[in-house]
């Protein structure tokens, strides 16, 4: 039986605590917060050992895994913790604030002969796979162009990032509150272009609705770059102006195009057919009604599963825990944390120098 | 005596504020950093204590500068996590400052919404005859929260931090408030289908339960309950016709408690056969909230009068009510 610690019990922790009731060889061990009644509150709902705001009482249980849900910026200490008592790793994004930080985490794991994983959720939503497929299979052919864009209500002062009663440190990383979502934008085109080298980055990073506290709300970044079957371009957005809230990712190639909405859970693809003249723009419209009413239906059925946008969470702890126990790799590799990493940094520093 | 309210800016604490001052009571408000304060509510020699439950800074000295506390702060809005880091977390605190100098007086503003009103027939009286409910995805998350924090507040009673007392008001009609309020019934397509005619929702005034709340500062109520609802309440026909004489909007239509609670369970065990226990539906379709929103139990001011040493009502209901709906 593995037992795995949960650090930090707020709102990513409701997508990683229902999931230690999904297996039978895992229990949660310890809960660990900064205040006694949301650790105990964590700890009662979902059957743990321990509820406590002492980290060291928790690693002394010595769990197998230790989940770092914590802000941003305690990180790497917590990560550091976790992996001298002797524990795999699975982080919240960002795993470190720089790439650096980042490779220095990976190498404390290698050199314990231990597993450290940065979630990276969103890799395998049934969606991505799906889209992943599609492009490895070739059916848009040779891809050369990528967009992923979110747009977040963060300015609202009823959340988190806009609360004028308790400024959130998110606004003191490097690029202030899109920081937190800059892991997905670099890992999902890094996944849908495999092999892909980084030749430039132009980005802007700016506090685009002037909103006090805010250090960014914005971003626009284009990477350059290449695989071995030619060019690509891609475009990062970040923004937080326009609604309603959606997470695009859209991949075009010399054959297609394959998209995906995260939070509404749409996906299509459209395929290149010059071959059917006139007909291809009513085959188009056709196949594009069927997409829209599968995902309208699908959507609702999820809806009513209690399914959300982290669908990909319960699939990485999976990968995780098995990987732990023998069976399997590790879901997101070393490499894919670094080269996620490198490019952020590439990012925030064309974005923070303009 | 000396008062800290927190949440004093709310609609029941900025009553509560204005109901202690007028019992004689030296009065700090809780104002949040960014929340408007004194000047925006008018207030009159109350003293203002800019602060966040949510952070521990100034909050021990304000606790130590006062005889008792009577805690309105809560948010009803957000996901459980930040419902919980707001009213769980704050109650933690607020209790935490409490125990520097135990034993004083602490006034607890919970709801109705903690009661398993699926467990008791209807009819049954609320208040002590309802068991509270458990926690679980089948109530909202403010329902949720307030039974945390509920049991927070309880614990610090029996450990001798606080002398508290819960306050327990039905559906809160204050200005402001639409006057077709939750408990009346479900809007469905911009129109409204009133639950049940003979039923009375547990109702208060804003203005009675502020005064319930003062009066719970100092009466023999220690370690008690108190559940609040006013004296009077019509039942929903009544409502309606009152309402849509004043307002001359459209009249709605009623339905009948049973069909909606047998619509919601068949469509919660049809859910829950084909899509499993994690199913999740609309509100109107989940069994525990249709019973805590509309199921007809018997209200009991006059018990609320006995706890409270005889207090009465300030507002009767009608009068209040009249004054809240904005006439045609």
């Amino acid at each position: 039986m593995l037992r795995g610690s949960v650090i930090g019990a707020g709102a990513i922790a409701e997508h990683h605590l229902p999931w230690f009731a999904t297996r039978d060889d895992v229990t949660l061990d310890a809960v660990v917060d900064a205040s006694q009644a949301v650790a105990r509150y964590a700890a009662e709902r979902h059957q743990a050992a321990v509820a406590t705001t002492d980290l060291d009482q928790a690693l002394a249980r010595l769990p197998d895994v230790v989940h770092v849900l914590t802000p941003p910026v305690t990180h790497p200490a917590l990560v550091r913790a976790a992996l001298e008592a002797g524990a795999h790793v699975v982080c919240e994004k960002p795993l470190a604030l720089s790439a650096g930080e980042a490779e220095a985490l990976l190498d404390l794991a290698d050199a314990n002969g231990l597993l450290l994983v940065e979630n990276h959720n969103y890799r395998f939503n049934h969606d991505t796979q799906a889209l992943c497929q599609a492009v490895a299979d070739g059916v848009i052919g040779t891809v050369h162009d990528v967009e992923v864009r979110v747009a977040l209500d963060v300015t609202n002062p009823a959340g988190r990032a806009g609360d004028p009663n308790l400024r959130s440190g998110v606004h003191d990383l490097p690029a202030g509150q899109v920081h937190d979502f800059l892991t997905h934008l670099t890992y999902l085109p890094l996944l849908v272009v495999p092999g892909l080298e980084v030749d430039d980055v132009w980005a802007r990073l700016s506090n685009h609705h002037g909103g006090e506290g805010f250090a960014y709300d914005d971003l626009d970044a284009v990477v350059t770059g290449h695989t071995r079957a030619g060019a690509v371009h891609v475009r990062i957005r970040f923004d937080a102006m326009t609604r309603p809230d959606r997470f695009e990712l859209e991949v075009r190639g010399s054959q297609g195009i394959a998209a995906v909405e995260f939070f509404q859970r749409r996906a299509w693809i459209r395929r290149n057919r010059p071959w059917a003249g006139p007909l291809g723009l009513v085959a188009d419209q056709v196949v594009g009604a069927v997409d829209l009413g599968r995902d309208a239906l699908g959507n609702l059925l999820a809806k009513l599963r209690g399914q959300s946008a982290y669908e990909g969470i319960g699939v990485l702890l999976d990968g995780l825990y098995d990987a732990v126990a023998g069976r399997g790799a590790v879901p997101v590799s070393r490499q894919d944390i670094l080269d996620a990493s490198r490019l952020i940094d590439r990012i925030v520093a064309a974005g923070t120098d303009r | 005596m000396r008062v800290l309210v927190t949440g004093a800016t709310g609609l029941i604490g900025a009553a509560v504020v204005r109901a202690a001052r007028a019992a004689g009571h030296g009065v700090d408000a809780m104002v949040r950093p960014a929340s408007p304060g004194a000047t925006a509510f008018g207030w009159d020699g109350v003293r203002e204590v800019r602060i966040d439950l949510r952070r521990p800074d100034g909050l021990a000295e304000a606790v130590d500068a006062v005889d008792a506390v009577i805690h309105a702060a809560a948010v009803k809005s957000g996901d459980l996590s930040r419902q919980v880091a707001t009213t769980v977390v704050g109650t933690e605190r607020l209790l935490a400052a409490m125990a520097r100098r135990p034993g004083r007086r602490l006034v607890a503003l919970s709801s109705r919404s903690v009661y398993d009103v699926r467990a008791v027939p209807a009819g049954t009286v609320l208040g002590p005859d309802v068991p509270l409910d458990h926690d679980g995805p089948h109530r909202d998350d403010y329902a949720r929260t307030k039974l945390f924090q509920d049991r927070l507040v309880a614990e610090a009673h029996d450990d001798g931090v606080a002398e508290a007392v819960t306050v327990r008001p039905g559906y809160v009609l204050g200005p402001g408030e639409d006057p077709w309020h939750p408990l009346l019934g479900i809007g469905l397509a911009g129109r409204l289908l009133v639950v049940g005619r003979a039923r009375r929702a547990p109702l208060t005034l804003v203005d009675n339960v502020a005064s319930a709340i003062v009066a719970a500062l100092d009466a023999d109520c220690v370690g008690q309950v108190v559940d609040v609802v006013d004296e009077g309440v019509p039942t929903n026909a009544e409502y309606v016709d009152l309402v849509v004489a004043r307002t001359g909007r459209p009249r709605p239509r009623f339905v009948p408690f049973g069909l909606v609670a047998a619509t919601a369970a068949t469509a919660h065990g049809v859910a829950t056969r084909l899509l499993g226990p994690g199913a999740r539906l609309p509100s109107v379709l989940i069994p525990a909230r249709v019973h805590a929103l509309f199921k007809p139990l018997a209200l009991d001011p006059a018990r609320t009068s006995r706890q409270l040493d005889g207090w009465q009502a300030p507002v009767p209901f009608a009068d209040g009510l009249a004054g809240l709906v904005d006439p045609r």
